[in-house]
Parts: C-alpha cells; sequence; structure tokens
C-alpha cells in the first residue's frame, strides 16, 4: 500500500457514502467491509473483549441508519463511526468491570478459546518483531496507531480527536508516535525493511 | 527513509508502509471474526425491511415448578398467530419457545441484545430460543426463503423481556 493507494480508496469511499446517502442500499452494504477493520481495533482497543467488541460494532452500524442524513462527507462518517464505537466500547466495558467485581470469586477466568497471539505469529519473524517493538510504545500511541493503520485518510486529525486524543496535540502526537515507532524498528537488528 | 512524519500530518511512503505493516500484524494477531461483516449487513437489511408488525393480543404472566416465573405473549395477523413463552431465566439468558399457527416451515430471526439468533420453525410451527438475552427484543418471521431483503416480513413490536 502507498500514499497515492490511500488517497484513491479514499476518494472511492467519499463516491460510496454519496451514493448510500442518495439512498443506494448495496452502497451502505460495500461500506461495512470498508470500515469495519477499523472500528474492530476502536473496539478491541478499549479492553473490552471479543464478544462484546461483536456487539459493539455492529450495534454501531445500526445506530448509523437512522443519522445517515446528519453526516456530511465520508470523513465525518469514518469519525461518526469511531466515536460511537469508541463511546458503546468504553461503556460495555466499564458495566463488565463493575459487575465482574462481584462476580469475580464465583465465575472462574474462562479462557475465550481463540488462538492466542504466540500462535498466531509463531511463523512471521517480521510480525514478532513488530509485536515485540509495539509493546515498547506508551498505550497512547498503541491505540492511536492500530487505528490510524486501517484508516484511508491521508491526515489522522478526525480519527484521533474521535478516539479522544486533545486537539491541539494530533499532529505532534500522530508523528511523535510514527516516529518513535520508526526510530525503534530501525535500530532492531531483528528488522528489516 | 529520512524525513519524519511532520505535525502537518504529512506522511511519507516509510510511514505508510509501517501503517501496512501494523495493519496486516493486527490482522494477523486479532482478526474481525468471521461472518461479523456478513451479519452486521444482514441486520442493516433486517432493520430496514419492509415489515408488518404484528399485533400484541395477550400477555400473561406464568408460575411454572421450582418458582419459573414466565410469560407468555400471543401476536396476530389477519393470517397468522404467533405465541412465545418466555422462561427459564438463568442469570441475564432465558428461553423463548414459539408456535405459529397455522405451523409453517417459517424462518424465525430473534434479535435481542444487539444480537440475531436464527431457527427455521419445525412443520409443526414450534421454535426455541436458548439463552437469550433479556433487554430489549424483536422476533421476525419470514415467509419465504429470507435471501431477498425486500420482500415483506412479519414483526413483533418490539417487547422487553
Amino acid at each position: 500500500v502507498t500514499a497515492p493507494d490511500r488517497i484513491q480508496r479514499r476518494e472511492r469511499l467519499a463516491v460510496v457514502f454519496r451514493e448510500a446517502v442518495a439512498g443506494r442500499r448495496e452502497a451502505l452494504d460495500e461500506l461495512v467491509p470498508e470500515l469495519t477493520p477499523m472500528l474492530w481495533r476502536v473496539a478491541r482497543s478499549t479492553g473490552l473483549d471479543a464478544a462484546g467488541c461483536e456487539d459493539v460494532v455492529q450495534q454501531t452500524w445500526l445506530s448509523l441508519l437512522g443519522n445517515l442524513r446528519q453526516i456530511r462527507t465520508a470523513d465525518a462518517l469514518a469519525g461518526w463511526l469511531v466515536v460511537v464505537t469508541r463511546r458503546e466500547a468504553i461503556r460495555m466495558h466499564t458495566a463488565r468491570l463493575r459487575t465482574r467485581q462481584t462476580a469475580e470469586h464465583v465465575l472462574e477466568q474462562v479462557p475465550d478459546g481463540r488462538p492466542t497471539v504466540e500462535d498466531r505469529i509463531a511463523d512471521d519473524e517480521r510480525g514478532r518483531v513488530l509485536w515485540r517493538i509495539i509493546g515498547m510504545l506508551p498505550a497512547r500511541c498503541v491505540q492511536l496507531l492500530q487505528v490510524v493503520a486501517f484508516s484511508e485518510r491521508p491526515d489522522y486529525a478526525g480519527i484521533a480527536a474521535a478516539l479522544g486524543m486533545p486537539k491541539g496535540s494530533i499532529g505532534p502526537t500522530r508523528g511523535r508516535c510514527l516516529a518513535k515507532l520508526r526510530q525503534l524498528l530501525a535500530s532492531d537488528p531483528g528488522w528489516s525493511w | 527513509m529520512n524525513e519524519s512524519p511532520d505535525a502537518d500530518g504529512i506522511i511519507d511512503d516509510i510511514d505508510v508502509a509501517v501503517l501496512g505493516h501494523l495493519a496486516a500484524l493486527y490482522t494477523t494477531v486479532d482478526p474481525v471474526p468471521d461472518g461479523l461483516v456478513q451479519r452486521i449487513q444482514f441486520a442493516m437489511a433486517l432493520e430496514e425491511l419492509d415489515v408488518e408488525v404484528l399485533r400484541l393480543v395477550d400477555e400473561t404472566a406464568t408460575a411454572g415448578a421450582r418458582g419459573d416465573v414466565g410469560r407468555i405473549y400471543t401476536f396476530q395477523n389477519a393470517g397468522l398467530d404467533l405465541t412465545v413463552r418466555v422462561a427459564g431465566r438463568t442469570g441475564d439468558t432465558l428461553r423463548i419457545d414459539g408456535w405459529l399457527a397455522p405451523p409453517a416451515a417459517y424462518r424465525i430471526v430473534l434479535r435481542a441484545g444487539g444480537r440475531l439468533l436464527e431457527r427455521t420453525a419445525d412443520p409443526d410451527g414450534r421454535f426455541v430460543f436458548e439463552r437469550v438475552p433479556a433487554g430489549p427484543a424483536r422476533i421476525f418471521i419470514r415467509p419465504h426463503d429470507g435471501t431477498d431483503p425486500h420482500e415483506t416480513a412479519l414483526a413483533t413490536p418490539e417487547v422487553v423481556l
């Protein structure tokens, strides 16, 4: 993926979005696979479990149906979806934590049955290096970068703002996070470009 | 790989490559669950479905064995009766038994707690949903094979279980 590819994708999404607003039902269906991977990261980065995130992401798309006409552009759409997803994921996560405090002594921790991260990247040397290095970044950077990685926007101001990053620090924060990651990768003997 | 990303949000090809690696990594370690996109599309189609809403004509509390308190709802339109018994509360989940009269092997979709559960009624018009999250719920009945999202379906009003 190069920068021009991202810009092309952004333009294509803008067209599909306008068609969806104009009432072409299939256009709305096309937006779902395009934007769900980003929303999945928004939800997961709050710490909510996978089943809860599925509910939250689905609910977010359903609530879009009643609000589509109030959203003006494809960029605004992405921002709206990110805000709603994050808010609902945090709300559900907080509610669960509160319930768990009373239920903790009764219920055992049940593993969710999904393969662990280590299993999934066992055969991927580069992936292991990158995963280790991500772990060295500040939590705020990890949260921002994993969402930005799935965004088609050449600048990330709206996404970062939607993630609750203070407006004045958005550019520098994104810059600092990316720069830090690049610097760590460049200085790691296990990483190759 | 010389220029660092700056405060104005200008990114170079290295940034794009790094973000691409990140996206690939997260897709590997924590992918969007299989079928989620399709379930979302299905849920959205259902939401916009042209539905005829059944009337709630009766609602009765029942007391079963071992204090298993439940409710029976009866919904109706000109051609169909739907009876739903809600019982078996365990924690936050419930069991739903439904009967369609006249019986038909319709597709039944239950929307509850942000989830969609699907069954086909048996030839006697019966269907069961277990472990249904408590809270607002709605049942959709699709008379045919349910593949045409624009067909008219039947639905109950939203009921709090």
